[in-house]
């Protein structure tokens, strides 16, 4: 782990948890809070790298555990990882990372398209396939129950996915950090 | 900094981060392990006694489980209605409990408390190359981070307003991003500068 890998995770750390302090945007029609801190994931992978990437997330979760209040609606505390949404928050790290991996792929010739489908796969794709599961386990609901409930957020996951992806082009043009 | 914890010092304070933590680990893993409601119900009352016996105001507590409390009644209420009271039950008095304790920890405990507690159980990671100092430098640089990015997006956005462009969302996320990247390539910089080595 270089000097610079450290920094970089940091920022990505703190990057993902100013997300989360922004005011909750309230979509009608959808019961469901919709905020912009799943845009950190996407953005920590596909900005700075796989590895930076997941290095950001951990570091944002072990912010969390310790106390600070920087999930979305200035939620935190270690009960977090120990509920039912434990698995969303260790899927945020693996998503980071699988964002990040596909985007080091895609990485000549990368376009809002194949941006936008790391993000898909790692931002949203990764962040589910753990969350959704745990859940299911942990409060009993099963697969398919737990699945469903999580289906509110998919149309605002999309749409985050494809901004995140737009950010990730420009920035791979003004200040390239992945090198292939 | 801004932090979950009360600044009104209970003997629940006091009791040092490691100890609060290890008897959340142990009571986490009784509650799911078991089906014994004796044991269960021995659990939620210690659980619902302790923010009592810590005198930890309402508000605060109520502020951190009620988004907590508002899923497990869903969850209760979705057993209920499958005819499955009993699972209900379990899944409401483990939820329950792991949450209690998790915020009575969490409203008494120094964020820096827990990062050193953290820091003292990541020691063992040190074989596999993860050195708890380089852990603390990354925590202590990102809780830095977090105003820098609030002051430096109020001063973009500003300019942009020069230019007619507050409402664009890329005009204000993309100087940002630039400028906060090469403050980090500067910051790594300056840290190798030092000859940091993270032991």
């Amino acid at each position: 782990m270089t000097v610079k890998d450290m920094v970089y995770a940091a920022l990505f750390a703190a990057l993902t948890a100013a997300l989360g302090l922004l005011p909750m945007v309230v979509v009608p029609g959808i019961t469901a809070p919709v905020t912009v801190q799943s845009l950190g994931v996407m953005l920590s992978g596909g900005v700075p790298g796989a590895k930076r990437g997941a290095l950001a997330q951990a570091v944002f979760m072990a912010l969390v555990v310790a106390g600070l209040p920087l999930l979305a609606g200035g939620r935190g505390g270690i009960g977090i990882f120990i509920g039912p949404t434990g698995g969303f928050a260790i899927g945020y790290v693996l998503g980071a990372f699988v964002t990040g991996w596909l985007t080091e792929r895609l990485w000549v010739g990368l376009n809002l398209p194949r941006a936008a489908l790391a993000c898909v796969v790692g931002g949203i794709g990764m962040v589910y396939l753990l969350g959704i599961p745990w859940m299911g386990a942990v409060a009993r609901i099963g697969l398919a129950k737990a699945a469903m409930g999580s289906l509110v957020f998919l149309p605002g996951d999309l749409v985050k996915a494809v901004l995140a992806a737009m950010v990730i082009v420009a920035v791979k043009k003004a200040y390239p950090i992945i090198k292939r | 900094m801004f932090e979950i914890r009360l600044s009104r010092i209970t003997w629940l304070h006091r009791v040092p981060a490691g100890v609060k933590l290890l008897v959340l680990a142990l009571a986490g893993a009784v509650v799911f392990l078991t089906d014994d409601p004796r044991v269960l119900g021995g659990f939620v009352g210690f659980a619902l006694a302790l923010p009592l016996l810590a005198w930890l105001p309402f508000g605060p507590v109520l502020r951190q489980i009620i988004p907590a409390a508002i899923l497990i009644a869903a969850l209760a209420t979705f057993h209920v209605a499958l005819g499955d009271p009993g699972t209900a039950a379990l899944v409401a008095a483990r939820l329950g409990t792991v949450i209690l304790l998790a915020v009575a920890l969490t409203l008494t405990t120094r964020a820096s408390a827990m990062v050193e507690a953290l820091e003292r159980g990541l020691t063992p990671l040190r074989f596999v190359g993860v050195s708890p100092a380089k852990v603390g430098l990354m925590l202590s640089l990102a809780t830095r981070f977090i105003p820098v990015l609030f002051a430096l997006t109020a001063e973009i956005r500003e300019a942009q307003k020069a230019r007619g462009l507050e409402g664009n969302v890329f005009a204000v996320a993309m100087p940002l991003l630039v400028r906060t990247l090469r403050m980090a390539d500067d910051l790594a910089e300056a840290i190798a500068a030092r000859a940091y080595d993270g032991e």
